[in-house]
């Protein structure tokens, strides 16, 4: 393989991240583009990710930093692909690196700008579980490591004043004059691993999500469990800051729902186990159940999970799908009304909290994309493969490919995430190299 | 899983009518039942559930796919209120209040109707009302002052109620 050739990697979760780190160390020239202010994607946010239950930011944080540093690696953060034209071997596309206003040569990322900026907005990271200022780190082991100033919450951009974090920052690193900037790279091949959105159960108006305090997501969870999270990684109510006695996860919340998703999105019996066993492994006085319709724990050594969650970790499974959550107005405690399908016994039941596992759902940069690259999406609106089983990573442009689980509900977890990568690699090279044959 | 109680009701022996989903997929209003996954969230949020656990539309569908064609075409079906709670929360759109007027037809047709509903026909066709007030409700209303109850002018629906043959489904006379 000649060391010339480049690829354009979208998208900085888990899957760009591997496909980066593989094709950069094939000998590929690899610009990855990341639209948020640092790479990590979703799995930065997870506490323990299953099936192994390590730290997922221990595992992830490396990898970052090995795309920082690797030589075949350009890192373009807070960025976003504005144009695209060409073919395999000859891609033109056209990024446009947002203004962060903080010089990526100077910042040392000491954070005193973001302790003393008086705005604070909720903050992306936490799920909107805590704050953030304007100039910001998105969270603490971020890639690139400096902060990035918020224009549409910063005093200075808004009303022409404050200044604080200029006047602050020893480094001289705060610059309000800095522009976007469009860069035009040439590139062999495309690897799109955009990811996934959570469902807003807002829709689901029954559940009550965004009316009753105690009704949470699960990657809201994910956050709340998380020793670096808001709460120290100790199960808080957000309703009064108190351990709740007893914990409900409802699943295929906006998954297999012909209204919503009719899809099964694959990943959240699986983190629902894992979460429920968090939870008793953190407070075994929580009393945890789980409403699923069909215990999804398919793929290996998940089942045995699934069966030691219930024997050793005393988890209560409940086959059923409730119709509706009620709040007691003064305890804010949740009356959840359902039939154990097994037994057929219609009862409510009362717990301190609820965990939505709602659908993962494509994100709307896939509709862009594909407009600019012209690559098909599938009915869903996620990546539509050229052949679902001979070629299950190639996009419909040749040249460009997909991993991760912007490819859709394959099976989306961490470790396929990470196959796909390589496998997307793995054919770029290959055809790439046929090319160079011919 | 926790194993079923009713393992010995899903083995199919001949008690086990394998048409009747079928039928009932074919019968107006009634295809909603090829797509119950049995999730529950009809009986969880049925008003008329919460009353009585003799009353439970999973179940019902249930039993309908494995065929138990006698309970189906019991007195269960009657119960429900048809307030559609179960058509607004199914996910899978599988229409269980609708599935429940399917299999209401089907019992008309095979002479299952229970006693207390052909009553209610009854009264329909003699007083264009499903129940009538009993004496001491109209002693207690003339005690409150109430006007008196008019009789219903029932000529259109009779000749409505005639042509559908619904006084012979009923057994009226
Ligand atoms: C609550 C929860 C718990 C989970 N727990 C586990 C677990 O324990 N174990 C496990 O294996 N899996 C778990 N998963 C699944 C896991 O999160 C996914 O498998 C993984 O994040 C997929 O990685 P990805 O890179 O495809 O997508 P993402 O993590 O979504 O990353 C996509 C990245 O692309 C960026 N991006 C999007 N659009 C653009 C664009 N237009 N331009 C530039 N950049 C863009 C995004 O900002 C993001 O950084 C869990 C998921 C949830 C919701
Ligand atoms: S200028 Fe903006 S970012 Fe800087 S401290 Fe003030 S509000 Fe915060
Ligand atoms: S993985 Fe489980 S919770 Fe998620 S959609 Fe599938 S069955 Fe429902
Ligand atoms: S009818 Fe709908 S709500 Fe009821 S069990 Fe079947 S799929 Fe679930
Ligand atoms: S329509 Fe019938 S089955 Fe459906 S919720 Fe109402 S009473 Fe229950």
């Amino acid at each position: 393989m000649k060391d010339s050739k480049s690829v354009l990697v979208v998208g900085g979760g888990i899957a760009g991240i591997q496909a980066s780190l593989d094709a950069a160390d094939r000998g590929f020239k690899v610009y990855l583009v990341e639209k948020t202010p640092s790479i990590g994607g979703r799995m930065a946010q997870l506490d323990k990710t299953f099936p192994t239950m390590d730290c997922s930011i221990c595992i992830l944080a490396p990898k970052m930093a090995e795309c920082y540093r690797h030589s075949n690696i350009t890192l373009l953060t807070y960025s976003e692909v504005q144009d695209a034209k060409g073919s395999i071997g000859n891609f033109e596309v056209a990024v446009l690196k947002k203004a962060r206003h903080v010089k990526e040569d100077k910042c040392v990322g000491c954070g005193i700008c973001t302790e003393k900026c008086p705005v604070k907005v909720p903050n992306e990271f936490e799920m909107g579980l805590a704050d953030r200022k304007a100039i910001y780190m998105p969270f603490p082991q971020a890639v690139p490591r400096l902060t990035t100033i918020d224009e549409e919450n910063c005093l200075f951009f808004q009303k022409g004043t404050c200044r604080v974090c200029e006047k602050l920052c020893e480094a001289g690193a705060i610059d309000f004059d800095e522009k976007p900037e469009e860069i035009v790279l040439n590139v062999d091949a495309i690897i799109l691993a955009t990811g996934f959105d959570v469902f807003n159960p807002k829709a689901i108006t029954a559940y009550g999500y965004g009316k009753y305090k105690n009704v949470i997501t699960a990657m809201e969870l994910e956050r709340l469990i998380c020793a670096s999270g808001p709460t120290d990684g100790y199960i808080l109510r957000p309703s009064d800051g108190k351990e709740p006695e007893s914990v409900v996860f409802i699943q295929c919340v906006g998954s297999r729902d012909q209204r919503y998703n009719p899809y099964c999105s694959s990943i959240c019996c699986k983190y629902a186990i894992k979460d429920a066993v968090l939870i008793r492994e953190h407070h075994p006085e929580i009393d945890t159940y789980v409403f699923y319709i069909d215990l999804r724990a398919f793929g290996k050594g998940f089942q045995e999970f699934a069966n030691r969650s219930k024997e050793e970790y005393g988890i209560n499974y409940i086959r059923s799908n409730p119709g509706e959550i009620r709040e007691d107005p003064i305890t804010q405690d949740l009356t959840i009304w359902y039939e154990d399908t097994l037994t057929r016994t219609i009862k409510p039941l009362t717990v301190g909290l609820v965990v939505l596992c709602t659908a993962s759902i494509p994100r709307p940069d896939n509709k862009k994309l594909s407009e600019l690259i012209g690559v098909e999406l599938d009915d869903l609106g996620f990546f539509r493969a050229s052949h679902d089983i001979d070629h299950p990573v190639d996009l419909t442009v040749p040249g460009v490919y997909g991993c991760g689980f912007c490819l859709g509900p394959r099976v989306g977890d961490i470790p396929h995430s990470v196959m796909q990568a390589g496998a997307a690699v793995a054919r770029m090279s290959e055809e790439l190299a046929g090319m160079e044959e011919a | 899983m926790s194993k079923s109680e009713d393992t010995e009701s899903r083995t199919h022996d001949s008690s086990h009518d394998t048409k009747l989903m079928h039928i009932v997929a074919h019968t107006p209003r009634g295809k909603g039942i090829l797509d119950c996954i049995q999730c529950g969230r009809c009986t969880s949020s049925c008003p008329m559930a919460r009353q009585t656990s003799r009353y439970n539309p999973r179940r019902l569908m249930e039993m309908i796919t494995i065929g138990l064609k006698e309970e189906v075409l019991s007195n269960t079906p009657w119960y429900c209120l048809s307030c559609f709670t179960c058509v607004d929360k199914c996910p899978q759109g599988a229409d269980v209040g609708e599935v429940i007027f399917a299999i209401r037809n089907i019992a008309a047709r095979e002479g299952h109707i229970p006693p207390g509903i052909k009553a209610q026909g009854g009264n329909i066709i003699d007083t264009g009302k499903i129940s009538n007030p009993t004496k001491s409700i109209l002693k207690q209303r003339q005690e409150m002052g109430l006007p008196e109850i008019e009789p219903s002018d029932t000529e259109e629906l009779l000749k409505i109620l005639r042509k559908t043959g619904f006084d012979k489904i009923i057994g009226h006379k």
